[in-house]
């Protein structure tokens, strides 16, 4: 009798016990979704407010759903992210460190980090969260937002000095931008011209405009990059390809004619002959004195002395091929156009000028052992 | 698992009579954010007056008074009291914790099972701070923490009897616990380090702070609760709607110091609030959580003393982040370190306090800078007041309850404290005198043990453990009754005189 009541109350206990098992079940099942619910309706409002640019309202929705959901992967990073924008670096780094140890891999958030680490001049962090960045997983689209990280280091890379470092990153960007559109090519060559990577910017704008050829832009950009990497007869071609497509370009024009002018003026031009290069060295020295004096804004006085010599030196009957009397007009010339720097306006005639004088000089250091 | 199911229900009846009444701080209506704790804690507050008295007051203290007084006998109305009114006051933002009151439900379930299976008295006075341990494991989500806290503060013994149903209840409990509510700790911790051994001067700073705002904080309660407990029926019943109205209103100000205050804490450890607001968290915390505790509103003192150290230790450490002259760790430590320091200084359980911070932070690194604030933190509460806070709530309840403290620390009267030196004496020849091959003494053995092995005997020898044959000295009966303070010439049959 006494083991029967014992194994009734067991079971008893253990109906309640089930019971309450089911009751707790359901309720934490209502729970959850409730609290979930709510968690998704503070985040989609902190996206709202985020992007008509209420940062900080943003900032304590996202905050919301995060008290209510701890689970909220998107709005911990969100909420991370706005702090940085807000400028909370210290309260941004801990949830950063919080995210980064859950998603060590995450694009996002090691942008996050680099950006924050930046802010903080910790240069060295900065470089390697950008690269975990560029290498990490990114959700969607997979190559802009790595393309845009990139481009991030690259002005972070200059505006923290190390020029150095600058290069490797652009070339690495030359081969991730093959498949992007114009502008960021565009926008890579820009850079890459500014590094002195010329020849490098001619390649990129040259596949660009390979798949986009009537993109004058494109094209005038390139004519640009030709030019700078003393391409000029590239360059020529290129612009008169923009201005069939595009023949109401006046600002095109003027640069064909700077262009036409420094064909004819450059004597650093390859495969010219000795006579040819003479004629020309006298040519830039008879069209820069002539701008310097015909400019109004030079200082007359200054250049007189220099006027004379050159005036000289260009009625003087000499040989046709002469090296000597080549280099010292075209040193003359640059004498000339550096006591004159008033004068070197935007004009073609000044720009083909300034072109021809930076080519001589180029030359010259190449010379140089 | 009873225990464990109910915290995860109590749980989630908190949150949903929050969302219910409250909403979410952001466009919380300021009329809301005043009269729900109002009518929260005020009708939670008639529940227990009226309804579940039992209910009232510290769990922690009700469930010690069950093992000391009342043979484990936990009423099951109590857990249905703490249940109603610590859901209503506490999910109405009145500044209470839930810790508590599971504490004291999970005893009562377990006094209700031992009660159902008919335990003896002895297992039914044992089965409630087994029932404690898994309540407070499933409301905090540290099943050491729950041990350690019930072997110090509730039963004052590591007997291994119950030693192994407290740790299996607060496993159980924790894993029901999680499986419902999630593994997620009670804190998202933010990773740091120490970065300079200097460092552990701020920590004792911490540590002093909280020993200090500790004290502070009991000496309040004990006034007010004091005055407050000293009235009629009638105002009984209105000062929990008057400490709920109080809390409304700071609750404007400050909104963070309204419930638990856990989302506050969190805030903390990312950093969130500069050293001014959480100086002032902390102390309108202690105010809206005295005000609160001594009208009689149900709810624990667990959560909000977590809270102040928490504001508390952030604040110092944000400070020395401005001003000490090393760099120093993140406000996450401070925080941690701050909730370990006051809490010891509050609840005088250093143990607790110091694994609850490691639990929670599962970091090795704080143990140092925790052990160092929660020692001080704990010597200064102790020097400064005498009593702790479970011993004022009793006395206030008009309980009489050992201390556990002193439990804890008093040092049992041993062999050597009664025992009369000899000479050179062999053991061979005492024995002879003594009658033959008696039964043996060791010095540091406990007068109690000597006490049972007395028999029918007037003395006992004292052997060397080193060198059992060598004869340390005598122990008389009347020596021992004299260590215990017995000096009465009161001559029972057969014993010899004390004098």
């Amino acid at each position: 009798m006494a083991r029967t009541a014992q194994s009734r109350l067991i079971a008893l206990v253990v109906a309640i016990l089930t019971a309450l098992f089911v009751v707790t079940t359901v309720l934490a099942a209502i729970h959850r979704d409730a609290r979930v619910t709510r968690a998704r309706r503070h985040f989609t409002a902190g996206r709202a407010l985020e992007l008509n640019g209420a940062l900080r309202e943003a900032s304590e929705e996202y905050r919301a759903a995060l008290a209510l959901d701890r689970d909220q992967f998107e709005a911990e990073r969100s909420l991370a992210l706005t702090l940085l924008s807000l400028g909370r670096l210290d309260e941004a780094e801990t949830w950063f460190g919080d995210l980064l140890r859950q998603h060590p891999t995450d694009g996002p958030i090691n942008r996050g980090m680099a950006r924050l680490a930046a802010a903080k001049g910790r240069e060295s962090d900065a470089r390697a969260y950008y690269q975990r960045a560029i290498y990490g997983q990114w959700p969607g689209e997979l190559v802009t937002p790595r393309i845009e990280t990139r481009f991030e280091l690259v002005d972070f890379l200059r505006r923290s000095g190390s020029k150095e470092d600058v290069l490797p990153e652009l070339l690495r960007l030359k081969v991730e931008v093959r498949d992007a559109d114009a502008v960021v090519q565009r926008r890579l060559a820009s850079l890459l011209i500014d590094s002195g990577a010329s020849e490098e910017a001619v390649d990129v704008l040259r596949h660009a405009a390979g798949q986009a050829p009537r993109d004058v832009p494109l094209l005038a950009h390139l004519a640009e990059a030709e030019s700078a990497a003393g391409h000029t007869r590239d360059a020529r071609a290129t612009l008169r390809r923009a201005i069939t497509l595009e023949p109401t370009r006046e600002d095109l024009r003027d640069r064909l004619t700077v262009i036409d002018r420094v064909l004819a003026l450059d004597p650093t031009l390859p495969r010219l002959r000795l006579v040819e290069r003479t004629r020309r060295a006298h040519r830039v020295l008879a069209a820069v004195a002539e701008h310097v004096m015909s400019c109004a804004a030079a200082d007359k006085g200054q250049l007189a002395p220099l006027q004379e010599r050159a005036s000289a030196r260009l009625t003087t009957r000499r040989s046709a091929a002469d090296a000597q009397a080549a280099e010292d007009a075209l040193q003359l010339a640059e004498q000339m156009w550096s006591a004159a720097p008033a004068c070197h306006d935007a004009t073609p005639a000044a720009q083909a000028l300034a072109r021809v004088l930076d080519a001589v000089a180029a030359a010259q250091e190449q010379e140089q052992p | 698992m009873f225990a464990g199911l109910l915290v995860v229900c109590f749980h989630v009846a908190i949150e949903l009579v929050s969302w219910t009444t409250l909403g979410t701080p952001i466009g919380r209506a300021k009329l809301a954010t005043v009269l729900a704790p109002m009518l929260g804690g005020g009708c939670a507050g008639l529940l227990v007056l009226l309804v579940f008295r039992e209910a009232s007051g510290s769990g922690v203290t009700h469930t010690k008074a069950a093992v000391y007084i009342s043979d484990g006998y936990v009423p099951f109305s109590t857990v249905l009291g703490k249940f109603l009114g610590c859901a209503t006051s506490i999910g109405t933002g009145n500044s209470l914790g839930p810790e508590d009151p599971a504490l004291q439900m999970g005893a009562g379930v377990a006094s209700l099972l031992g009660r159902t299976f008919a335990l003896s008295k002895d297992h039914l006075r044992l089965i409630a701070p087994v029932g404690a341990a898994a309540g407070i494991a499933a409301a905090f989500n540290t099943p050491i923490t729950a041990v350690l806290f019930v072997i110090e503060e509730v039963i004052a013994s590591w007997n291994a009897s119950v030693l192994g149903s407290i740790v299996l209840s607060a496993v159980s409990a924790v894993v029901v616990s999680r499986w419902f509510l999630g593994d997620d700790p009670l804190f998202r911790v933010p990773a740091f380090e120490l970065t300079h051994p200097s460092e552990l001067l701020v920590y004792a700073l911490v540590g002093l702070a909280g020993g200090l705002l500790g004290t502070l904080l009991v000496r309040v309660l004990g006034i007010l609760r004091g005055r407050l407990s000293d009235t009629s029926t009638g105002a009984r019943a209105t000062q929990p709607f008057v400490a709920g109205a109080i809390v409304g209103l700071v609750g404007l100000v400050v909104p963070q110091v309204m419930g638990a205050g856990y989302p506050a804490i969190d805030s903390a450890l990312h950093d969130e609030f500069p050293w001014q607001l959480l100086f002032g968290l902390a102390l309108a915390k202690m105010a809206v959580t005295a005000t609160c505790f001594a009208a009689g509103t149900p709810g624990g003192m667990f959560a909000p003393t977590l809270f102040i150290g928490a504001m508390l230790g952030g604040g110092v450490g944000s400070l020395a982040q401005l001003y000490w002259p090393v760099p120093t760790s993140g406000p996450s430590a401070y925080v941690l370190v701050g909730m370990g320091a006051f809490f010891a200084a509050v609840f005088r359980a250093p143990m607790t306090s110091i694994f609850m911070v490691f639990e929670v932070s599962a970091s090795y690194v704080i143990i140092l800078p925790v052990m160092v604030a929660n020692l001080i933190a704990y010597l200064v509460a102790r020097t400064l007041h005498r009593v702790t806070f479970f011993e004022m709530v009793a006395a206030q309840d008009g309980l009489t309850l050992p201390s556990q403290e002193q439990q804890r620390e008093s040092r049992p009267l041993r062999v050597e404290d009664a025992m009369s030196a000899v000479g050179d004496a062999s053991m061979e020849g005492a024995a002879l005198q003594n009658g033959g091959s008696p039964p043996v003494l060791y010095p540091d053995q406990s007068l109690d043990t000597a006490m049972r092995t007395f028999g029918d005997r007037s003395s006992l020898l004292v052997v060397s453990r080193k060198d059992p044959t060598k004869l340390l000295g005598v122990v008389t009966l009347a020596n021992a009754l004299k260590a215990y303070g017995v000096t009465s010439t009161t001559n029972v049959e057969g014993m010899p005189t004390a004098r």
